[in-house]
């Protein structure tokens, strides 16, 4: 009779929880949305306005089974759950450890959201630097060697940081504290656009999403109004990159500076390379194929001076000698803080670089004389 | 020839006295004595590697201090207990390097450096050893070939440092009767040092007996003479 | 008696020599023909690539191998017979530590030279000189070779812990530029810089044919050869000087080369059979070049898959010759 009853129990137990265990999926299965991702051009980044929320998805680009997901609620956010990270909107204390996100709070001019940053010394936004004077903004020092006691100190409640190395070091006790870490991967982003598409996430965390989405879709009209004006490919041949020791690294065709070259209507010599990290040259090869190399973009130094100094063979090369070198270094500040989520301006430098002689008003570039 | 005159020799202290002492060409002397009583000190003063502390030595009539860096190895020929070979160095090279004092500065051989060292290569039978590496011949052949490269240096006086400490009997005695002839032909003053007594004795070779921080130079037919003279420095110490 | 084993030898190292320059023509990415060769030598045209490649680009590398090759095997050897000590190798003296010190000072420090600033050359030659007036100095009062050897070693752990400390405290671009530095190139001399170069490597191996008696002399140890009437210290500062010129030379414009000085002469000895140093000055010279003319050859084979740096390369094949040597040794 007890054998009975024993088997009477545990079965209905089990029962019980295979139905609730269904039902929770049931539950799950209504909560996946069937609302379209808002990005357009990300790889990485995704979000889905629901009802209630906003849910963020951020893939990590090595390994598509970590999906870091973020449920953003105006209010009552529940104390986050296993899976996913909830996070309070609008975010009144970022931790930005990225010049990018420096620079897409800034043109939503959000910078006071802002409570602490890493690498101070290459920040250009004026308000920025202001609060770091006054020590309204914590500086955290240099970002591979962030002091965990000087983050929480600065009274961050949210963490975007860039994911070089996968997770941001004590995830799991900061979430404990209540302070979630975003990872950005908008420097993964091969397409111009899609790196600029993570102003997005600014927008929502802010609570400035509808100013946030008219900026982006303001840019990409006038980066496609660049593109439209490129008639046919210029006839003069660009290299990027440099001498690194004894080799020389450029952009592979698959990548960010390589799809903004094509995007300008410029005829880079690795266009059609593979891979979406740097192309390998050995020093005769580069020699040879930039015999005819009229323009010299991103040598990474900002006078030919220093060119020559970090490697003397540059000087042997026709694009050295007889064609004109650009880079970024009007401001190179700036150039880090605002780049990314300003394309359109970027494509715009290099479209004046390819179609005139001389270009004026460039936003980023500055021939190196 | 060598003569000394009222000669201390030692480091900060004196180890040895030796108001006079004179050794003839011609004659091979064995200096014997304890362990540590001053007998490789002697002979490095005589090679003028230890100062000396006073007096005044003179090698073949020129005093020592008097003698150029130059001439002295032309002078003094020097010979280890043990020669340990160097891989690739040919027994001919190794003797060649003997001639070293009379050769111009790239050290190339000449006709007489030649001669000289086909001579004692006949005289001593190395002749079968010449192209061999000296890592690769025995021990025996190697103590020879030592003293055949300071044969080879053509000096008046040679000085030998316990030369047959590693050879057994009969090359000990071989050994013993070449210094005594090429000192007689010669007319080279030879000093080595040895702990056998008997061969010394057996070879009638004078004696230089280290005692009593003096030198007894002594012609010697009983070994016990010898061992009574040493010993008074056992009874000093004990 | 005569022995022709030796100079046969010679000869066909001294042949090799220009098949192994003509082996790495041939190994460049960027196929030149004979034709083109002589052309940009005799017939040089600044505006051709061709010509531009050849003169500005392979001459300079071979070349550089040739003497960096050469001067390192001579230097090693030097080192190895003043020492008595098959181990021993053109950096046992410090020259490279003193030239790595003031290049990384150069590139990590922050600090502008005098007000100038210094390349990386001229950082590397004047470290390296330094050195080698320290060393010369310290072993005017030292008599022993032993003691010598180790003032050598623990020089080079005195500059390494400070070079560390430059490392922890410098930025990533300076870190990873003096990291380059240490892995040594045959790439980064100018043809501009080669008879300056070349001049020297000859003074340096025309002292080494001066020193050939003494060389000699030392094999058998330096007591006995001074009392053969060698002059033991001036023949040390002599041997010093020059591999301190040698190495020095090398050091700064190529960074440190691994292992080429340090199994190059052990080789030589073993391939010459011989100690005599007539002989062994020609064969590291032939044998140090053949060495890294090869070595830069299959570098350059294997450019498009891996960009190996010459130090990893030299060690590869040195090191485990160096263990086969001492194997040899133990026996």
């Amino acid at each position: 009779m007890n054998n009975i009853k024993f088997f009477i129990a545990s079965n209905s137990i089990f029962w019980l929880l295979i139905l609730g265990a269904c039902s929770q999926n049931e539950v799950k299965n209504s909560q996946v949305p069937s609302v379209k991702n808002s990005c357009k051009y990300s790889k990485w980044l995704q979000i889905f306005e629901l009802e209630k929320s906003i849910e963020i998805k951020v893939l990590h680009p090595d390994h598509p089974e970590i999906i870091y997901s973020f449920s953003c609620k105006k209010k009552n956010a529940n104390p986050s759950s296993n899976n996913k990270d909830n996070v309070l909107i609008p975010c009144l204390n970022i931790a930005a450890l990225s010049s990018t996100h420096i620079g897409m709070l800034s043109v939503l001019n959000s910078e006071d959201a802002i409570c602490a940053v890493s690498d101070s010394k290459y920040v250009y936004n004026a308000s920025v630097k202001q609060g770091l004077q006054s020590g309204a903004i914590l500086s955290l020092g240099a970002s591979q060697e962030i002091s965990m006691e000087l983050l929480i100190s600065s009274g961050a409640k949210t963490i975007v940081h860039s994911a070089f190395s996968g997770d941001f070091p004590h995830r799991k006790e900061l979430k404990k504290m209540g302070i979630t870490c975003i990872p950005n991967f908008d420097w993964r982003e091969e397409d111009p656009l899609g790196k600029a598409e993570w102003l997005l996430l600014f927008g929502y965390l802010t609570g400035k999403e509808e100013q946030a989405k008219k900026l982006f879709s303001e840019l990409v009209i006038s980066y496609k109004a660049t593109m439209k004006k490129v008639k046919k490919q210029t006839k003069d041949q660009l290299i990027s990159g440099n001498f690194i020791r004894d080799y020389w690294y450029a952009p592979a065709g698959e990548s960010y500076n390589a799809k903004l070259f094509k995007d300008a209507g410029m005829n880079y010599i690795y266009s059609k390379t593979k891979g979406t990290g740097s192309y390998t040259v050995s020093m005769e090869k580069i020699l040879m194929d930039t015999k005819d190399v009229k323009i010299w973009i991103n040598p990474g130094f900002s006078s030919r001076a220093e060119i020559i100094k970090s490697n003397a063979k540059a000087k042997r090369l026709n694009c050295f000698q007889n064609g004109k070198i650009y880079c970024y270094s009007n401001d190179l500040n700036k150039f880090w803080e605002l780049s990314a989520v300003q394309p359109h301006l970027l494509l715009a430098d290099l479209y004046s670089i390819s179609s005139m002689p001389s270009p004026k008003n460039l936003h980023f570039y500055k021939e190196l004389k | 020839m060598i003569r000394f005159e009222e000669i201390e020799i030692g480091y900060s202290k004196p180890l040895l006295f030796i108001p006079s002492l004179t050794l003839d060409a011609g004659k091979v002397y064995a200096l014997v004595g304890l362990n540590g009583i001053g007998k490789s000190t002697f002979l490095n003063s005589i090679t003028g590697q230890t100062s000396l502390l006073s007096g005044k030595l003179f090698l073949n009539q020129q005093e020592l201090q008097k003698i150029s860096k130059v001439n002295l190895p032309k002078l003094i020929a020097y010979v280890d207990s043990s020669f340990a070979g160097v891989e690739y160095l040919t027994v001919f090279d190794y003797l060649a390097l003997g001639r070293s004092p009379h050769t111009n500065n790239m050290g190339k051989l000449n006709t007489e450096d030649k001669q000289v060292i086909q001579e004692v290569v006949r005289e001593l039978n190395l002749v079968h050893l010449i192209e061999k590496d000296t890592s690769e011949i025995s021990d025996g052949e190697r103590q020879l070939c030592a003293v055949a490269r300071a044969i080879i240096q053509s000096t008046p006086i040679i000085l030998l440092d316990e030369p047959t400490a590693f050879l057994d009997y009969l090359n000990r005695q071989k050994l013993i009767e070449l210094l005594v002839l090429i000192a007689e032909k010669q007319q080279k003053t030879i000093i080595l040092s040895s702990h056998d007594i008997d061969i010394c004795i057996n070879n009638a070779l004078e004696f230089l007996i280290v005692s009593e921080k003096k030198i007894l130079k002594t012609k010697v037919s009983d070994k016990e003479i010898v061992i009574k003279e040493m010993e008074k420095d056992v009874l000093k110490s004990s | 008696m005569i022995k022709k084993r030796i100079p046969f030898i010679l000869v066909i190292a001294l042949l090799l020599v220009p098949l192994s320059a003509f082996i790495h023509l041939s190994t460049g990415e960027i196929y030149v023909s004979l034709n083109d060769f002589f052309s940009a030598i005799f017939e040089f045209k600044g505006n051709n690539s061709t010509h531009v490649l050849i003169r500005e680009f392979k001459i300079p590398r071979i070349l550089i191998a040739i003497v960096a090759g050469g001067g390192l095997a001579l230097s090693g050897m030097l080192m190895q017979t003043l020492f008595n000590n098959p181990l021993a190798g053109p950096y046992v003296l410090g020259i490279n530590s003193g030239a790595s010190l003031l290049v990384a000072l150069s590139l990590m420090s922050g600090f502008s030279f005098f007000g100038s600033d210094i390349g990386i050359i001229s950082a590397a030659l004047i470290g390296a000189f330094l050195a080698g007036i320290l060393m010369m100095a310290v072993a005017q009062r030292i008599r022993s070779q032993i003691s010598l050897l180790l003032v050598g070693l623990m020089f080079g752990s005195f500059t390494s812990a400070l070079v560390s400390i430059l490392e922890s405290l410098s930025g990533e671009g300076a870190l990873k530029a003096y990291t380059l530095w240490t892995m040594g190139s045959l790439q980064q001399v100018e043809f501009g810089q080669l008879p300056l170069i070349l001049f020297i490597f000859i003074c340096g191996i025309f002292l080494s044919f001066i020193l050939i008696k003494p060389l000699n002399m030392l094999v058998i140890g330096e007591r006995s050869a001074g009392l053969l009437g060698l002059k033991i210290s001036q023949v040390r500062f002599l041997i010093m000087g020059i591999t301190a010129l040698l190495a020095g030379l090398i050091t700064a414009f190529c960074g440190p080369i691994a292992f080429v000085g340090l199994a190059v002469p052990n080789l030589t000895r073993i391939l010459l059979r011989t100690q005599n140093h007539s002989y062994l000055i020609l064969g590291n010279l032939l044998f140090g070049s053949i060495f890294l003319l090869l070595c830069d050859s299959f570098i350059q084979l294997l450019s498009k898959q891996i960009a190996l740096p010459i130090n990893a390369f030299t060690s590869i094949i040195g090191a485990p010759f160096v263990v086969f040597i001492l194997m040899r040794k133990l026996r």
